[in-house]
């Protein structure tokens, strides 16, 4: 690395350290209350990824590891705007960005990706330069870059091509640095005064733009969205909608729901995911990620295509398998020949017991232990995953080993290993909220398949959730489906999502009433609670400027310059 | 016990979203003879198929054939090697002799192919297993001085005169329920590629405590349209769902009785593709099976028949020189020697062309299905074989 290189990435790093530690909300403690938080979030992986092929398409391919994501309040999302990047993820970052900006300005892609020709190869151009780096930072800032900001990579660029004896090394090393760049690597929203309301504060357009496009699409906004920012449309109610409309007709939006559900219900955890395969040889890594896929087609299907009632995912007999989860439910599908990986849509009759993607490999597989099954994890995971309820971590001087022998003769199934367990007081207390839920659904090991018993003893899976009684797993599915704590749940968290932050006070009055009642009046489509969510003014709601925050949402943009057109392309 | 062992449950495919359209797949309650309508069908995916052996300490009394390296430097002495020449070959053996083993046949006074020409050298006399233990069946009712005793059921007058004939290569014996090196390797290389072999036994009925009654089975030897699949152990997963491949080369559906949980069959011609790396294609005439239907949902047991012998040949023919010296196996010298112990069905000239032969079968709990049943046969259609030598 040159050592203009190393200046340029210790500059970043304490920048984003700079940037990470004031927390750039821009909000006061004050006024927290009053109006929405804006936030700095890290890009999540999947985001990351998808702008650079939005960007530069799939041929450009990515190396290095991304950190870990922080989980907050039940969500990464929200997480995203509590981490920073370690000087190890730099350096991930660092050889990212470098793979990348060689790809971009290599001889294969250059005449697509660069677009423009120097006058010559080994001196720098400004304007090729400047062409490229504007159109390309603009879609990488998320907003166009302020003149300073162009000028700079520009300069930037120039040098390295005079160091490098190459436009294009040059270039390459300059749009490295944008990719290492905090305005890149984090969402930052910027606020303004809000003309409609005096003394009140909302995103300005372009924060406002990719808070909805992340927010649909998990994507940065395309090149229409940061139009409609750049020209004032999005600030305006008929032009909000008209964008709204335009990005939920999309298939895009697919990979924002896909987004939301995976964070939602922690799929992240599918990569620290083991089984004992000596006891389930079924499992393998094909078979984890086929049980991801089947509860995102199943939600797909069920909320996209279907339109069907958010509720009925708890109890739907209808679901999408490949041939390896289809032996895993020990069901017979038939398949496409010739097709690699095949999925086909499956319906249960309506007398199996099951309680749609809650007996689904991913919600009993991903809440088990290795080598068994676990009703207290599947119990806590459905209060907190699926109600948002709290459940109390457990007390640190707990015995287990009632629990975890498996073989004990007195205790073959897991309901009379529990019940025994809970004669410790310290145990009660909690186990008597998951238990209930859990034991419901003991009839699916800890890979998913079903069983009738364990240890050759029959299995209760009779039990209880928050007063309403049930015999079997199809009937817990029906007691989530009827609790108003799972539509409460899922309205919190799709704001939750939306804005990285949980609802504060004026946020939840409105979360709570007007989003909740319209997503029960409109018969609880996920799509209707997005739209509502997307067009509300809550959403963009911002609290006044932290004092002595960074300033860079008032930094002069380069439209500005030019009379609010975009830099020269 | 799985979804498709509750009572009533009939799973069933639906193209209910994007247009799929799915075939319809029904797993229990299939009704067969005289049966009633809660009789059973239980599919099966093959895992193992092999030449059987239950090898005795005994019945090799001359011992079992040469091994790899003393066998070549035989084959280089009858070439007319010295021996400084041998152990320059041996310097990287057995790469090093591939190339010299395989013309050592004589055609003419010129260098012949062995494997394509086994005639091409004098039968070299390979020992052949003298003892009278083998799984199978008596498949002609006689009880002659070179029939077997099996194991497992002790009946008398088994024919399995393949085992004779390799029962003294090392890589072709085994005791105690072990799977004999070669034949194992064999499928084991094969079923990752090869369309899964599949068994659907309907009538299947039981009692009030859910043991398997007595009483007459259908049975159905198909190929399936796909492999089986492995399962984190390497094993083919159990559970699967095959649908049946409707080419009439491959519809064996015969009747059976069930006793004390096992099933054997009337007697019936089986065709099966398999491999060109094994066996390409199995036709065995006179043809039983017993299976046992074990509580873990396995399925274990034993078929025996005839089978052309020819193609028993070309198995180990097929890798020449990697087979003969790194398996101790002699091509020409198993020519000769299933030549000669063909037991069955000859030629004009009075060889016979089939050998009797006993495979064992082992296979895990799978679903099958018929795209096309009307199209589905049990008559079977006329196998090419290739001409006997």
């Amino acid at each position: 690395m040159t050592g203009k290189g190393m200046m340029r990435r210790l500059a970043l790093c304490g920048a984003v350290a700079a940037l990470c530690l004031t927390g750039f909300t821009g909000q006061s403690k004050a006024d927290g209350d009053a109006a929405g938080q804006v936030a700095m979030r890290r890009l999540t992986q999947d985001q990351y990824k998808q702008i650079i092929n939005d960007i530069f398409g799939p041929t450009v391919t990515l190396g290095g590891r991304f950190e870990p994501d922080l989980r907050d309040s039940g969500l990464l999302a929200v997480g995203a705007a509590q981490v920073s990047v370690t000087a190890a993820g730099l350096e991930q970052y660092d050889l990212m960005a470098r793979s990348i900006a060689t790809q971009v300005v290599d001889e294969k892609h250059r005449p697509l990706l660069v677009g423009c020709k120097p006058a010559s190869e080994t001196a720098p151009d400004d304007a090729c330069s400047k062409a490229f780096l504007s159109k390309v930072g603009k879609l990488l800032y998320r907003r166009p870059l302020t003149q300073h900001e162009l000028d700079a990579e520009v300069a930037a660029a120039n040098a390295a091509t005079v160091k490098t004896g190459s436009f294009y090394n040059g270039l390459g090393l300059s749009l490295a640095g944008m990719l290492e760049a905090p305005e890149f690597l984090f969402r930052q929203e910027a606020v303004e005064p809000d003309p409609d309301h005096a003394g009140a504060y909302r995103l300005d357009a372009y924060s406002k733009a990719s808070r909805l496009s992340f927010f649909l699409w998990n994507a940065a906004p395309d090149p229409e969205l940061l139009a409609a920012a750049q020209n004032g449309d999005l600030n305006s109610s008929s032009g909000l909608k008209k964008q709204v409309d335009r990005l939920m007709a999309s298939p895009r939006l697919e990979a924002g729901v896909r987004a939301f559900f995976g964070d939602m219900l922690a799929f992240d955890g599918f990569s620290t995911l083991a089984k004992d395969t000596t006891l389930y040889p079924k499992f393998t890594s094909q078979v984890l990620r086929d049980a991801q896929e089947q509860t995102m087609r199943t939600i797909v299907d069920h909320l996209l295509v279907q339109k069907a009632d958010y509720r009925d995912l708890f109890t739907t007999n209808k679901t999408f398998l490949t041939p390896l989860l289809a032996s895993i439910y020990k069901v017979q599908a038939s398949f496409p020949e010739g097709v690699q990986d095949p999925w086909v849509a499956f319906e249960y009759p309506a007398d199996v017991p099951q309680a749609g993607i809650l007996t689904e490999a991913s919600f009993v597989g991903l809440h088990s232990h290795p080598g068994r099954s676990s009703a207290t994890i599947r119990g806590k995971a459905l209060r907190t995953v699926l109600l948002c309820q709290k459940v109390p971590d457990p007390p640190g001087n707990v015995n287990f080993n009632l629990v975890q022998d498996t073989n004990n003769p007195n205790y073959k199934t897991a309901r009379q290993r529990l019940e025994a367990h809970r004669t410790q007081p310290s145990c009660a207390g909690c186990h008597k909220i998951m238990d209930p839920v859990g034991l419901a659904m003991e009839n699916f090991d800890t890979i998913g398949g079903f069983r009738t018993t364990e240890n050759g003893a029959p299995i209760d899976a009779s039990g209880e959730l928050d007063g309403a009684k049930f015999s079997d797993v199809a009937g817990l599915g029906k007691a989530v489906h009827d609790n108003p704590a799972a539509t409460a749940c899922i309205v919190n968290r799709v704001y939750e999502f939306g804005a990285g932050h949980a609802p504060n006070k004026s946020e939840t009055e409105w979360v709570r009433g007007t989003l909740a009642k319209d997503f029960a009046s409109g018969g609880y489509k996920f799509t209707d609670l997005l739209k509502d969510v997307a067009t509300s003014d809550v959403f963009y709601r911002a609290s006044a400027p932290q004092t002595g925050a960074l300033d860079t949402p008032k930094a002069k943009l380069a439209s500005d310059v030019t009379g609010n057109q975009e830099v020269q392309k | 016990m799985s979804y498709s062992d509750l009572p009533g449950a009939k799973l069933r495919v639906g193209a209910f979203a994007r247009g799929l359209a799915l075939g319809v797949a029904s797993v229990a309650a299939v009704g067969f003879g005289a049966h009633s309508a809660q009789a059973e069908t239980r599919g099966y995916a093959v895992s193992w198929f092999y030449m059987a052996a239950e090898s005795q300490p005994d019945d090799c009394p001359e011992g079992t054939n040469m091994l790899s390296e003393p066998m070549a430097r035989k084959i280089m002495t009858d070439l007319g090697k010295t021996p400084a020449e041998i152990e320059a070959a041996f310097k990287d053996y057995p790469s090093n002799m591939y190339g010299q083993v395989v013309m050592r046949g004589k055609v003419n006074g010129k260098p012949a192919n062995i494997y394509t020409n086994p005639t091409s050298e004098p039968d070299p006399m390979v020992k052949t297993a003298k003892g009278h233990v083998a799984y199978g069946f008596n498949l002609d009712g006689k009880d002659g001085p070179n029939d077997f005793v099996d194991p497992q059921t002790g009946e008398h007058g088994v024919d399995d005169m393949a085992y004779r004939a390799l029962g003294c290569f090392i890589t072709q014996r085994a005791s105690g329920g072990q799977r004999p090196t070669w034949p194992a390797i064999e499928w084991d290389t094969t079923r990752d590629q090869m369309p899964a072999w599949i068994i659907e036994i309907s009538g299947i009925e039981r009692d009030a405590n859910g043991k398997v009654k007595d009483g007459d089975v259908k049975v159905g030897f198909y190929r399936a349209t796909t492999p089986v699949t492995r399962n984190a152990a390497g094993d083919p997963q159990a559970d699967m769902s095959f649908t049946v491949d409707t080419n009439p080369r491959m519809q064996n559906v015969v009747h059976a009785t069930l006793h004390n949980g096992t099933l054997t069959t009337d007697p019936f011609e089986f065709y099966m593709i398999q491999d060109p790396f094994a066996v390409a294609e199995y036709h065995f005439k006179q043809t039983r099976v017993r299976l046992t239907l074990n509580d873990d949902g396995t399925l274990k047991g034993v078929l025996g028949g005839y089978q052309p012998w020819l193609p028993v040949y070309e198995s180990f023919a097929v890798g020449g020189p990697v087979n003969e010296l790194n398996l101790s196996v002699d091509a020409a010298g198993i020519y000769y020697a299933l030549k000669k112990l063909a037991d069955a069905y000859p030629d004009a000239s009075g060889q016979n062309q089939y050998i009797s032969a006993s495979y064992w079968i082992e296979a895990v709990p799978g679903f099958i299905s018929h795209p096309n049943a009307e199209k589905t046969s049990m008559v079977v259609g006329p196998v090419k074989l290739a001409a006997a030598r």
